[in-house]
């Protein structure tokens, strides 16, 4: 059984990286280019498992997607997947309900781990 | 400023398995005629402002999506991208150095020769070549009167960094 991960980043370099990292051990993997892009394709696809969300991103960036989530009562697991590394922004991230850091580049072993804690495949 | 700028450079490129030197100017106006890709981001910091620019060759930008996986590569979004890592990284050592910064999102540009206009004095290219290409990276900073460091408790997350909450 396979699992939905959306990938948020504005990046598409990015976005292909962590589909590529994600899809080899059996996610389904939807692509977002931004915070806005990202609430109207999770208001369709209610089998979201875990979202991978870059920080620094036009028009919404990641923590104010993380605010609109927490506000809508979203129970789907987000990790930051971003250059930023500044403990201020990452506790805002972990208050705002997040539940991963990464700071780029990213080793994707590490990627797929966090995805298997937080989204197990076959679960 | 310039002397993180050459290190953070250096260590982006090298996590990529790509590794780089410092090189002289493609010509005496720094940078050479061949169509390049040019990314800027602006930041600002408390007393502190400026930006990161990346130029960059079709054949740098054609390395680097190779390195990071990708097949195609979209120049702008290439160079948007490592832009943004190559500040990120900055903005880490920089808070270390009681500099805390916040950064905007890359502003990208392709042009045949593309020269940059600025005031004199304010910063330089630094060049580093790879096999068969080459980049050129500046940083402006200006700061302002009364300026100070701001000491900082915790430790940055740094560049590979998983953290699980």
């Amino acid at each position: 059984m396979t699992a939905r991960v959306m990938v948020i980043d504005d990046s598409m370099l990015v976005r292909r990286q962590v589909s590529a990292a994600l899809k080899t051990p059996g996610y389904l993997v939807t692509e977002a280019i931004d915070g806005v892009d990202a609430l109207e394709k999770l208001a369709g696809l209610t089998d979201t498992k875990l979202i991978v969300c870059d920080v620094n991103m036009p028009r919404m960036n990641g923590i104010e997607l993380l605010e609109k989530l927490s506000a809508q009562g979203s129970a789907v697991p987000v990790v930051m997947l971003t250059t930023e590394g500044q403990p201020e922004l990452i506790q805002r991230a972990r208050s705002l309900g997040a539940k991963g850091w990464i700071v780029k580049p990213f080793k994707p072993e590490f990627l797929v781990a966090t995805a298997a804690k937080l989204a197990p495949l076959g679960a | 400023m310039d002397r993180h700028l050459m290190l953070v450079t250096t260590e982006l490129f090298a996590a990529d398995d790509l590794p780089v030197e410092r090189c002289s100017p493609p010509s005496e106006a720094g940078l050479g005629k061949e169509t390049y890709c040019m990314s800027s981001i602006g930041y600002v910091g408390n007393g502190v402002k400026g930006v990161l620019i990346l130029a960059a060759t079709r054949a740098a930008a054609e390395a680097w999506t190779r390195a990071a996986g990708g097949l195609e590569c979209d120049l702008v979004d290439t160079v948007g991208e490592f832009s943004n890592m190559l500040l990120g990284r900055l903005k880490g050592r920089l808070l270390k150095e009681g500099i805390p910064i916040s950064l905007a999102t890359p502003l990208t540009v392709i042009g045949d020769g593309l020269r940059l206009s600025v005031a004199p004095g304010v910063s330089s290219w630094q060049f580093f070549e790879g096999p068969g290409w080459h980049l050129g990276t500046r940083l402006d900073a200006a700061f302002e009167a009364g300026f100070q460091r701001k000491e900082t408790a915790t430790a940055p997350a740094e560049a590979g960094d998983a953290i699980l909450f």
